[in-house]
């Protein structure tokens, strides 16, 4: 595709939004719907050297969806995900424009239309399904978010899609291409098996999960295959004297022909709410492949290994820690925290999100990494958001 | 024998005096939430929060059964639409479309205010199970809003999980609209007063359209909850309230 014909798609699809976003306001019981949000986004880089200057990087962010409501049994959806970066870090960043065009699924819907010194257009369609429903069954074809997480900072059991903490600005997270079966047996179980392709058989994951709610806990547990290696999980979600209790432990072991080691990956997550709006979250991982030494190439963990449920984080043990509340009913107001108790290296990150109007909100964040160098969280350097985000 | 046949009359008396007196005030709080609930109901409801220097809207769609079973579908602010809450007798969850996400939720996150009101969840939640937590006394009568009405006070049993210390009640003679609520600390100080106006007609039945809720203790505070649309009776089974149909409803 031409790079003008790939510029002017690319715009389109901005006015869209902007055009979309007026028309959306009133509603009856819709035939389709289209919503979404545009952002600004600053973000300033602190390197740990004082020899390198502060740079900063600006993002105007758009996502669409889209639902089309077609008669009472299908449902077709779609979100787009258009994105125009630039800064100095864009412009240091000479393989961004390559890696963003490189779509992980199985079909190829991610375009860069436009690439510059120092600038680059995206877009990603990270939803693209259709939904059958017929009784207590349903079938959802294409890409799609598959989410088996019970827990609210890692998820073990959530095979099929991978999450970093620390991008708080991805909320709806990415896509699996797959196709999902799920049948209710009752309105709070249900059954589900998820094909999630692959180039081969051996490259695809396939997995069945069943759930089901009992004396106020609800449970889960899966059983599949993901490229080269068995798998089974479980997790809950429940509650005692009021804290929010949950948690997911995963397994994998390599099948006949691979190499690869056995792998454990867990955590339990309980967080408690007081009537002043007062929230306390806390929540622990344990990796069995993670780095279990004062100091190691924790960096260099992620670099030979596929971002997901095996590689939630780098270390043996992680401790996370979360203290919230409402400032005012428009101002909430967060600190985070997480360590690797084996070299006591630590992230810290307050958070502060202002609803500005009912549609426009401001948010601040700081991610802050204290360490020596070759520990989990030393040598990266501090960054700060400011995000503006009108929804629509 | 004498003895146990008297004091087993005495007790009677005792007891069925007691229970009359107190079936009248039951009666009188149950005539409201009959009429309030229906079996089944399905609306449309909108709530803004009022403060000195700004005000923000939620609007919802509504499906309720009996005091046990509700769905709630939020349909503004945009940032918020579709997203979806579910209470099925002690449990609850919540479903975000966005991120395709089934959130079991933990009780303690009920007693916080409802998306920044001056309700909390369990307000919104108990409002319906006022019989199970409270003890009724019917204290006398007075006119609120143009209506006769019953005043009847409501004390918390000991075993229920309630915030307030007392809750005093208006209740329209035989309309049986709540008028007027008084929500009491432990120290019996006044905290929220609940008001309500706009009688309409709602399917087969009138109701207030206009609620308002006011801290007492701070000014230029308050809730306003108006009812766009309500239906009654309208053949929901508590099956309609499953993690099936919260993706489905809209």
């Amino acid at each position: 595709m031409g790079s003008l014909i790939r510029l002017r798609l690319g715009l389109s699809i901005f006015l869209l939004g902007f055009i979309c976003s007026q028309s959306s306001a009133q509603y009856v019981k819709e035939k389709m719907r289209l919503w979404g949000y545009v952002k600004y986004m600053n973000s300033l880089f602190i390197a740990q050297e004082d020899s390198i200057p502060i740079l900063t990087d600006n993002l105007i962010h758009n996502r669409l969806n889209y639902t089309w409501y077609l008669g009472k049994h299908f449902e077709f959806n779609t979100s787009m995900r258009n994105r125009i970066f630039w800064g100095e870090v864009v412009k240091l960043s000479s393989e961004l424009g390559n890696s963003l065009e490189q779509d992980l699924g199985t079909w190829d819907l991610s375009f860069v239309w436009m690439e510059g010194t120092g600038y680059i257009g995206h877009t990603i369609f990270d939803r693209l399904n259709m939904t059958a429903r017929y009784g207590r069954s349903e079938i959802i074809l294409g890409r799609q978010r598959i989410n088996w997480g019970t827990c609210l900072v890692w998820n073990p059991n959530d095979i099929f899609n991978a999450f970093s903490f620390f991008d708080f600005d991805y909320e709806e997270r990415p896509g699996t291409d797959a196709l999902l079966y799920r049948y209710y047996i009752n309105p709070v179980s249900s059954v589900e098996g998820v094909y999630n392709f692959g180039d081969s058989l051996r490259g695809s994951t396939i997995s069945g999960l069943v759930k089901i709610n009992k004396n106020g806990y609800d449970y889960q547990g899966f059983l599949g295959y993901q490229r080269g290696f068995y798998t089974a999980g479980i997790g809950w979600a429940g509650d005692i004297k009021g804290a929010g209790f949950r948690g997911e432990f995963s397994v994998w072991e390599p099948d006949a022909s691979t190499q690869g080691p056995s792998q454990l990956v867990g955590g339990v997550d309980v967080d408690y709410t007081f009537p002043s709006s007062l929230y306390l979250h806390a929540a622990y991982l344990y990796n069995s492949e993670g780095i279990n030494t004062s100091t190691g190439d924790y960096q260099g963990f992620f670099l030979n290994r596929e971002l997901g449920a095996r590689t939630l984080s780098p270390s043996r043990h992680t401790i996370f820690a979360e203290v919230s509340g409402q400032l005012s009913p428009i101002i909430r107001g967060s600190l985070f925290g997480m360590t690797n108790p084996q070299d006591a290296s630590f992230f810290w990150g307050p958070m502060i999100n202002w609803s500005v109007a009912n549609n426009f909100e401001v948010l601040f964040n700081g991610q802050f990494f204290v360490g020596p160098p070759n520990t989990a969280y030393g040598g990266y350097p501090h960054i700060l958001y400011l995000r503006f985000k009108y929804s629509f | 024998m004498l003895k146990k046949v008297t004091s087993t009359l005495l007790f009677l008396i005792l007891f069925s005096s007691a229970f009359s007196q107190d079936l009248t005030a039951v009666e009188i709080v149950q005539k409201s939430i009959d009429l309030i609930n229906g079996k089944t109901n399905q609306g449309e409801t909108q709530m803004t929060i009022v403060r000195p220097k700004y005000e923000r809207t939620i609007a919802m769609k509504s499906w309720s059964y009996g005091s046990d079973y509700f769905m709630i579908y939020i349909t503004e602010p945009a940032r918020d639409k579709g997203q979806v809450f579910m209470k099925r007798e002690k449990d609850m969850w919540n479903w975000m479309p966005s991120v395709s996400r089934m959130i079991k939720i933990p009780s303690s996150m009920m007693a916080q205010s409802w998306m920044g009101s001056d309700f909390t969840n369990d307000d919104l939640v108990k409002m319906n199970s006022l019989e199970k937590d409270y003890t009724q006394r019917l204290l006398g009568e007075e006119e609120v809003g143009g209506y006769p009405c019953y005043q009847i006070e409501l004390i918390p049993r000991p075993e229920s999980a309630v915030v307030w210390g007392k809750v005093v009640i208006w209740i329209a003679k035989g309309e049986w609209y709540q008028m007027k609520t008084e929500f009491y600390d432990e120290d019996m100080e006044i905290v929220n007063r609940m008001e309500s106006s706009q009688i309409t007609q709602f399917g087969d039945r009138k109701l207030p359209a206009k609620m308002v809720m006011t801290p007492v203790n701070k000014k230029g505070q308050s809730t306003v909850i108006i009812t766009r649309k309500m239906e009654f009776d309208v053949g929901l089974e508590s099956d309609f309230f499953s993690q099936q149909n919260m993706k489905k409803v809209r």
